[in-house]
């Protein structure tokens, strides 16, 4: 019986023996170089795809609930602070430029993993479009960095362009919304539309009454960009004054210290007609109110 | 069935829109309702389709490197690998078509005309303009093809091989944006 067993056992143990001698031959086939590049190519493949996943997951993410402040004002006339303070936080909390942020993170976290996974491989080779080469030169843009982590950083740069083009196609409101928070300059890719530039000024330095703006005309398709002159500041102390401006059923406040970067964006308006306007100003004891009309012209 | 449910749905839906018989503006809701739905489909579809187009390129560039650089043959490997992405354009195809579906059956209900202004709409004016779209299924579908082709250009970006791996299986000619 046990012998019977024996031979059972035989053929099944000397072909799984032959199997294990055969994997082994045909492991020991793959040379380093190739191996090399196929772990090069697939964690550039695989590190990429995440990447942008999460990129794209962030900033929808983040313009979703920018937008939901913006729409329940515009539509619903609800009070957009308590809602726009949150939105803000977490937007620059993910996709601030600071070190620490998510995207900043998933931006080392393929930059660093791509770049070791190609050390082996080495930089001609990923350059080469010869046998056995990966291509890369045949991207004109990063064709001629000098070594793998500017290559690395290259190729994360066009994929970026990329994701932030689909972002741009499917939430369009998105550029005007990070811009509106401070976070436009993160994303050029997310293009802005057109835009009539105002920018809110005083009758004299620190006087508290403003300029009128009159009539503001802008082109159907554009949108208004307001921004306040260093000379509204007024009354001294702390610098804590604010323009709250409102055009037809929207309302942005833009606070000290005026300049470029603090800015208020509206629209852009789609169809000619003429769309109310104030624009409040309070710093200290300066309050002073200016209003009229924004002319949407063919 | 849940496809032929979802064609049918989005017909309705374009019907409500050649025929404009809209009660009243769309609400917040519906609005907001509609963006998701256009983000989630958008971002599924590009993930399936980037999964399959990376998968058959994947598989076709490990046999040509096994080649060029081992001098392994090549042809069953690629045999295989043509068999594997064989099914891929259509596989795409049909993800795509449902997947609009969905976006429209959501935000066929609100009139292409909100949906292109930004204030108190979601701002697709441009996006609308530049593929001429005259209605939400227009609209939707230029969406989705603007946002494949990224996916394709995003593939060859990340795998410059990837043109040539998809002719070599055959199918690059459905694939025209993973390219330089």
């Amino acid at each position: 019986m046990n012998i019977d067993y024996g031979r059972k056992l035989a053929l099944p143990m000397t072909v799984a023996f032959c199997a294990t001698l055969v994997a082994g031959v045909a492991r020991v086939e793959a040379s380093p170089a190739f191996t090399a590049a196929k772990t090069c190519r697939k964690t550039i493949s695989v590190q990429g795809r995440n990447y942008a996943k999460k990129r794209l997951s962030l900033l929808l993410n983040c313009v979703d609930r920018l937008l939901k402040c913006e729409i329940q004002l515009e539509v619903d006339a609800t009070n957009p602070n308590a809602c726009r303070d949150l939105a803000i936080k977490s937007c620059n909390a993910r996709l601030g430029a600071g070190a620490d942020t998510t995207l900043s993170k998933a931006q080392a976290a393929f930059d660093s993993k791509s770049a070791t996974a190609c050390l082996v491989f080495d930089l001609p080779s990923m350059l080469s479009n010869g046998p056995g080469g990966l291509w890369y030169a045949n991207d004109a843009e990063c064709a001629g960095e000098p070594d793998i982590p500017s290559l690395v950083d290259c190729i994360r740069e066009n994929v970026e362009e990329e994701v932030d083009a689909t972002v741009a196609q499917v939430k369009p409101r998105a550029a005007l919304l990070l811009s509106n928070v401070g976070l436009g300059d993160e994303f050029p890719n997310i293009p802005l539309p057109p835009t009539v530039d105002v920018e809110i000024n005083s009758t004299a330095p620190g006087s508290g009454t403003l300029v009128d703006p009159g009539t503001i005309n802008v082109p159907v398709g554009s949108a208004l960009r307001i921004t306040g002159n260093p000379d509204l500041s007024c009354g001294g102390g702390a610098s804590n004054g604010r323009l709250t401006i409102t055009v037809g059923t929207q309302e942005l406040t833009i606070k000290e210290p005026w300049g470029p970067n603090e800015v208020a964006i509206f629209g852009p308006f789609t169809a000619t007609g003429t769309i109310a306007y104030s624009i409040d100003f309070k710093d200290q004891a300066c309050d002073d109110v200016a209003s009229g009309d924004v002319d949407v012209v063919p | 069935m849940n496809r032929n449910k979802i064609l049918v749905a989005a017909l309705a839906a374009a019907l409500i829109l050649q025929t404009g018989s809209f009660a009243s503006a769309a609400t917040s809701k519906e609005l907001l309702n509609c963006q998701k739905q256009f983000e989630s489909q958008v971002r599924s579809f590009t993930n399936v389709m980037y999964l399959r187009l990376y998968g058959c390129a994947q598989k076709v560039v490990e046999c040509k490197l096994a080649d060029e650089i081992d001098a392994v043959d090549p042809t069953t490997c690629l045999a295989r690998a043509a068999t594997l992405c064989g099914a891929t354009p259509t596989k795409v195809a049909d993800a795509l078509a449902s997947k609009a579906a969905k976006v429209v059956q959501r935000c066929g209900l609100i009139p292409l005309a909100e949906l292109e202004q930004y204030v108190e709409g979601l701002g697709f004016f441009n996006v609308s303009a530049g593929c001429s779209a005259g209605s939400v299924t227009d609209l939707v579908n230029c969406v989705f093809a603007d946002a494949r082709c990224s996916t394709e250009r995003e593939l060859f970006l990340i795998d410059p091989r990837a043109q040539d791996s998809l002719t070599t299986a055959g199918i690059a000619a459905s694939f025209p944006c993973v390219a330089p």
